[in-house]
């Protein structure tokens, strides 16, 4: 997928510095102000999205940290309505964390991966199969394709090149 | 207050006009006055300046005349050579209405980066409700473009090409050279239609000078009688198959607009270009070209426009990245004719 958080925020930061900031009128003081706020907001996504993930699981392991230390030390003073609601937030911190073992740049590292080894598979296989060996690997490829293309069209569909609907992206990768 | 980017800004409007002037001035005219000089938006490859020019042209009478100031955009991968530009404009303003050229700085010596001035076309991009009227001329001035003699030595944008698959072969390994300098995310499906391009390559009788981005978006419609005002955008012109430039044409939905056909019926488009003397049409390789062309705007859309809105001192950088979003529907509709091939 092409169009995401970094490419988005790059160049909607260069095009405001480049084009539209040297545009504004030396009486827009205002607008001039609040670009300026724009740009530094992008600015400071763009830098710290990467680490986002990293970000929030860290916190909650500290969090979970404070919990066990409170746990430990009010052991004794707890009711029971507050004991079993700090071992369950405890044990989904715990079993998030867990799951957390991954993050969203690896997931993408490894489609990456995957993507280019089965792209030049295609590439250097196509050239020497036999007829019946084409269709099949046109057929596996098509088939995955339009799949794919069909969430990646789903993800762009506030653009409106489509002249028919499709579903809604929230229905195809939760289905 | 940025501090993330190091970006050049624009050339300025004032200046770029005084640059267009002075180039005029260059070429042994004189100039007036330049006025009303105002950017022109809607093109990621280049920026547009439009201005009028009161001027007198060296042996001919003072006049007014709306031109067009195009420069490059820096670091883009499909940069094109602005000298065979105006030798194939030389070649076909003979066929049909195309921008008169009035300037050309190939290495940017007087105007900010290299860049051409042309005439100001007026017109419209045809829509839904465009005449026959216009697709003949349409259809008759490509007639005419195809049937050019070709001539001159190898690197001339007029330089001939053998018959067979020499010139389809050089127009993939083109394409493909443009993708792998974008070093983007490998595409599964782009791969495979590379390869079915390579394995059913028609063989070409006779290759001709193609427009080579022939799309309703580049034809203009003189919106006063419906005729053919200009075609415009020649850069990507090459010497190859006719079809190349009759699927361009009949394949629906290049423009930005939902679904827009532009009324160009490929049916009606592809019988008025028999009918205007046309070379003849064969439909597998009229498929051929179908997959090509689509496969080349997959390429342009999703990888080149990427890496120039990561990486270029484009004014549309917004534009580039907006535009990869269109790369889907376009491979959608790959995926489709690959299925039907």
């Amino acid at each position: 997928m092409q169009l995401q958080a970094d490419l988005a925020l790059k160049s909607a930061i260069d095009t405001l510095t480049r084009v539209v900031q040297p545009a504004l009128g030396a009486d827009e003081t205002i607008a001039a102000e609040q670009l300026e706020m724009v740009v530094g907001l992008l600015s400071v996504l763009h830098k710290r999205l990467p680490l986002l993930y990293r970000f929030q699981c860290e916190e909650l392991e500290r969090a979970l940290g404070l919990g066990d230390a409170l746990a430990a030390l009010l052991d004794e003073s707890l009711s029971a309505e507050e004991r079993t609601g700090l071992d369950a937030a405890r044990a989904k911190a715990a079993r998030e964390l867990g799951r957390a073992q991954t993050g969203p740049n690896r997931v993408q590292a490894a489609t990456r991966v995957l993507r280019a080894m089965t792209a030049e598979l295609v590439r250097t296989r196509y050239a020497a199969a036999s007829a019946a060996e084409r269709a099949a690997l046109r057929q596996a490829v098509l088939d995955y394709s339009d799949d794919q293309l069909l969430r990646d069209r789903a993800w762009v569909a506030a653009q409106d090149w489509e002249a028919t609907e499709l579903p809604s992206v929230e229905s195809l990768l939760f289905e | 207050m940025n501090p993330e980017t190091s970006v050049m800004p624009l050339p300025s409007r004032a200046d770029c006009a005084a640059a267009a002037r002075a180039l005029i001035t260059a070429q042994g005219h004189s100039v007036h006055d330049l006025t009303s000089a105002r950017w022109l938006a809607g093109s990621a490859s280049h920026l547009h300046l439009a201005f009028d020019l009161d001027w007198t042209p060296v042996d001919a009478a003072r006049r007014r005349t709306p031109m067009v100031l195009r420069l490059e955009t820096p670091g883009l991968l499909t940069a094109t050579q602005r000298a065979r530009e105006c030798q194939v404009l030389a070649a076909v303003r003979e066929c049909l209405p195309v921008p008169r050229l009035y300037a050309c700085d190939e290495a940017g010596a007087v105007l900010p980066r290299p860049g051409l001035i042309f005439a100001l076309v007026p017109g419209v991009v045809p829509g839904d409700d465009v005449g026959a009227g216009f697709v003949d001329e349409l259809a008759a001035g490509l007639a005419r473009v195809h049937a050019l003699p070709l001539q001159g030595d190898t690197g001339s944008a007029l330089a001939a090409l053998p018959p067979g698959t020499v010139a389809a072969s050089q127009l993939l390994e083109r394409w493909e050279q443009l993708r792998a300098a974008a070093d983007c995310e490998a595409v599964p499906l782009l791969e495979l239609a590379g390869a079915w391009l390579r394995a059913e390559m028609p063989h070409c009788r006779q290759p001709v000078l193609l427009h080579g981005d022939l799309h309703a978006g580049n034809c203009l419609v003189d919106s006063r009688d419906g005729h053919l005002s200009a075609l415009l955008d020649w850069e990507m012109s090459f010497v190859g198959d006719h079809h190349f430039d009759l699927a361009g044409l009949s394949l629906p939905g290049w423009s930005e607009a939902k679904g827009r056909t532009a009324g160009l019926d490929p049916v009606r488009f592809c019988a008025a270009y028999a009918a205007a003397g046309g070379l003849p049409l064969d439909p597998v390789a009229l498929r051929y070209y179908e997959v090509l062309v689509v496969w080349a705007r997959c390429i342009l859309l999703h990888a080149v426009s990427w890496r120039c809105a990561l990486q270029s001192d484009s004014h549309a950088q917004a534009r580039l990245a907006w535009m990869t979003g269109r790369s889907y529907p376009l491979m959608a509709q790959l995926s489709a004719l690959l299925a039907r091939a």
